[in-house]
C-alpha cells in the first residue's frame, strides 16, 4: 500500500514542466545563447534549464538600478555548483575548485548543506572552462574513492 | 588628398588664365601652421594662375580675416563691373540667416548628464542631453555640435599666482571691447591649456627673459617643439616668467578660446529640440602635473542639469547616410566613436528604413563599458539594427579588438559590400582607424581576390562614391 503522503498533489504539471518537456533534453537555446556577446544574460526559460546543469544565472542587486540609469544591462554573472558524491572532497579535487573559482570566479569558493562546491561570478563566455574542468575531478574521482 | 596630389605631379596641367586666391584654414597648435594653403598658393602661381587677392592664413577663429579676404576677392573680381555693389551684400545676407552661429552660439541647457560607464571601469564616458528649445537650430545625423567651454579655475587660480597682476583688474576681451575681469577672462575667454609655437615667440619679444629669447632662435626649432609637447601656460609662466607691461598686453597674446567639437549622438526625429553628446573625460599626466582636458572634463565635473553651455551646429557633409534609405551600412565605433551611429539608427528607426545595419563596437571591458548596451539590445530586438559584433580588448588575454571582427567575418563583410553597402569609420585617427582601414584592404583582398594595390583601389573608388566616410579624430 502507498504511503498517501507520498502521492503527488492532484493538478496538472507546473508550467517549468513544460519548459523542460520542449527543451529538447534539457538543451533549450542554450547552445545559441551562451555565445551571444551583447548580452552575458540569458532568457528565462534557459536559465531555468540551467540549474539541471548545475548553474543559473544570478545578477548584482547593489548595481540594478544605477546601471540601468547608466543603460547598462545588469551586471550578469552565473554560478555553478558541483556536488560531491557522498558529500566526501578529496584535496587534490578541493584544490581543483579552488583554482576554477580564482581563474574565472570571483575568487569566493561556498560549501552548501547540499554537499556541494558553488563558485560565483562566472561570466558566461567564461563558463566553458570551469564548467569541464570541474567536472572530471569531482566526478571520476569520487567514483574512484568510493570504490 | 587626390587634387593635391593631381596639382603638385607631373601631369598638372598649365593654368594660363586662371585667376585664384587662397584662403588657408589652419591652427597654430600645428607646427605648420597652414602649410597646404600655403602649397595650393604657391603651385597655382607657379602651373601659371594669376593670384587676385593675397593669400589669407587663417587661426581658429577665422571670421575677420576670412570675410576680409572674402571682400577681397569680390572687389578685385567685380573690377571695372557695375555689379560690384550687389555682390557684396548676397555674400553678408547668407551669413546673417541664421540668429545663432558659431560666432553668436546658443546657450543650451544641460538636460542630463550621466557617466555611461559602470562601477570599476578604467573610463569615464558622459552622455550629455542638451535642449535646443527656442534655438532654431537643426542637425542631421552625421553632424557635429561645437561647445564653447570654460577653463577650470583652479588652474587659473594657480596661473594667477605666477603672475603679478589683479585677478579683478577689468581688461577687454575682444575686438569689439567687451569687458571683463582678469581671472573671470582666464576662465572663460582665453586658452590657456596649449602652447603654440606662435604663443610663445610672441611672448619671447614682449618678455626679457633670455632663456625664452634663446628658445625662439632659429635653429632651436626642434627644443622648441619639444618644449611645447605636454605642456600649458602655467608651466610657460613658471619656466620663463610673465611677459608685457600691464595685464591687457600679457593677455594681448592669448588666444580666443576655441570650441571643441563632438560628434552628435541623437536624431531630431527621434529627441525633437534635444541633442546629445557621447563625451570621453581626457585625464593624463604630464611633466609631473595631473592634466585635463578642458571641455571633457569641464562635462565629467562641473556641469549639472540646469546649466547654460553655449554650443553650435557644424554641419558635416562627409559623413551622411545613403539617400536610399534601403542602402546597407556598415558602421565601426569603438569608443566614443559609436556617437554618430546611435544617431543614424534613431533616425532609422523613427523613418523606418528598410536597409540592413551593422555595427562593430569595441572597448575595453564588457561588463563596465558596453556603451548604451540596453538601446542596441533593443534595437537588434527590434531589428532596426541587423547585425552588432563587439570586441572588448581587456576581457581576455589576448587582445582583441573590432578589425579582429571584422576578419572573423570577412566573407559576410565583403558580401555585404557587394550588395552596396556603405561603410562609415567613427573614433580614434591615431589608431583605430588605420588599422580599420587597412583590415578592409585586407578583407577586399582576400575575399574579392584581388591584389593589394587592386583592393586599395576598390576602396579608394568608394570613397569617392561617398560609400566609404569617416569622422575620426
Amino acid at each position: 500500500m502507498v504511503n498517501p503522503l507520498l502521492k503527488a498533489p492532484a493538478g496538472p504539471p507546473s508550467d517549468v514542466e513544460q519548459i523542460k518537456e520542449r527543451s529538447d533534453y534539457l538543451r533549450g537555446t542554450l547552445g545559441k545563447v551562451m555565445q551571444d556577446r551583447i548580452s552575458a544574460g540569458i532568457p528565462d526559460d534557459d536559465n531555468r534549464l540551467m540549474k539541471h546543469h548545475g548553474s543559473y544565472l544570478q545578477d548584482d542587486r547593489d548595481l540594478r538600478n544605477e546601471r540601468q540609469k547608466q543603460k547598462l544591462e545588469p551586471a550578469y554573472q552565473f554560478m555553478l555548483r558541483v556536488r560531491m558524491a557522498g558529500g566526501v572532497a578529496q584535496p587534490s579535487q578541493w584544490l581543483v575548485m579552488d583554482d576554477l573559482a580564482q581563474k574565472y570566479g570571483n575568487g569566493t569558493l561556498k560549501l552548501t548543506t547540499r554537499q556541494t562546491f558553488q563558485m560565483h561570478g562566472i561570466l558566461k563566455w567564461n563558463m566553458k572552462k570551469p564548467f569541464r574542468k570541474s567536472m572530471l575531478p569531482c566526478w571520476t574521482q569520487s567514483l574512484h574513492a568510493e570504490m | 588628398m587626390s587634387f593635391h596630389e593631381y596639382l603638385h605631379g607631373r601631369r598638372a596641367p598649365s593654368l594660363e588664365g586662371l585667376r585664384f586666391s587662397v584662403l588657408a584654414l589652419g591652427d597654430s597648435s600645428y607646427e605648420f601652421f597652414c602649410e597646404t594653403g600655403k602649397q595650393f598658393d604657391k603651385r597655382l602661381e607657379e602651373l601659371g594662375g594669376t593670384r587676385l587677392f593675397p593669400r589669407m592664413d587663417c587661426d581658429l577663429d577665422y571670421d575677420e580675416p576670412a570675410s576680409e579676404w572674402l571682400e577681397g576677392v569680390i572687389s578685385s573680381l567685380s573690377e571695372g563691373q557695375v555689379n560690384s555693389a550687389a555682390a557684396v551684400p548676397a555674400a553678408k545676407a547668407s551669413v546673417g540667416d541664421q540668429t545663432y552661429s558659431r560666432t553668436n552660439p546658443f546657450k543650451a541647457e544641460v538636460l542630463e548628464n550621466i557617466n555611461l560607464n559602470g562601477r570599476g571601469s578604467n573610463k569615464e564616458t558622459h552622455h550629455l542631453e542638451l535642449s535646443l528649445e527656442g534655438s532654431g537650430l537643426t542637425f542631421e545625423p552625421g553632424d557635429s555640435l561645437g561647445i564653447y567651454p570654460k577653463n577650470d579655475s583652479d588652474l587659473v587660480d594657480m596661473l594667477l599666482m605666477e603672475l603679478d597682476w589683479d585677478p579683478e583688474e577689468t581688461i577687454k576681451v575682444n575686438k569689439q571691447g567687451e569687458l571683463r575681469q582678469l581671472r573671470e577672462s582666464l576662465i572663460s575667454d582665453f586658452e590657456i591649456t596649449v602652447l603654440t609655437k606662435s604663443l610663445i615667440e610672441q611672448a619671447a619679444l614682449l618678455s626679457g627673459n633670455e632663456d625664452l629669447k634663446e628658445l625662439v632662435k632659429p635653429g632651436n626649432e626642434e627644443r622648441l617643439k619639444e618644449y611645447r609637447e605636454g605642456r600649458d601656460l602655467l608651466d610657460f609662466v613658471r619656466d620663463f616668467g610673465s611677459w608685457g607691461e600691464s595685464a591687457q598686453e600679457f593677455v594681448s597674446i592669448l588666444r580666443k578660446m576655441p570650441a571643441r567639437l563632438y560628434s552628435i549622438a541623437s536624431s531630431l526625429s527621434a529627441y525633437p529640440d534635444e541633442v546629445h553628446l557621447t563625451i570621453g573625460a581626457v585625464r593624463y599626466e604630464s611633466h609631473g602635473r595631473e592634466r585635463k582636458g578642458v571641455c571633457s572634463i569641464l562635462c565629467a565635473d562641473r556641469l549639472q542639469p540646469g546649466d547654460l553651455l553655449p554650443i553650435y551646429i557644424q554641419h558635416n557633409q562627409n559623413f551622411k547616410q545613403p539617400k536610399n534609405p534601403d542602402t546597407p551600412i556598415i558602421m565601426v565605433g569603438p569608443g566614443t566613436g559609436i556617437a554618430p551611429f546611435r544617431s543614424f539608427i534613431q533616425d532609422r528607426e523613427e523613418s523606418e528604413a528598410k536597409g540592413k545595419t551593422w555595427l562593430f563596437f569595441g572597448d575595453q571591458h564588457f561588463v563596465t563599458d558596453f556603451l548604451y548596451q540596453t538601446e542596441w539590445q533593443k534595437w537588434l530586438e527590434t531589428g532596426v539594427l541587423t547585425k552588432m559584433d563587439v570586441a572588448f580588448s581587456r576581457d581576455t588575454d589576448e587582445k582583441v579588438y573590432v578589425q579582429n571582427r571584422m576578419r572573423e567575418q570577412s566573407k559576410e563583410l565583403y558580401e555585404w559590400i557587394q550588395e552596396g553597402a556603405a561603410i562609415y569609420i567613427c573614433g580614434d585617427e591615431k589608431n583605430m582607424a588605420h588599422d580599420v582601414h587597412n583590415t578592409l584592404i585586407e578583407i577586399i583582398e582576400k575575399e574579392g581576390n584581388m591584389s593589394h594595390a587592386n583592393a586599395q583601389a576598390y576602396l579608394e573608388e568608394m570613397q569617392q562614391n561617398k560609400r566609404y566616410q569617416r569622422d575620426v579624430y
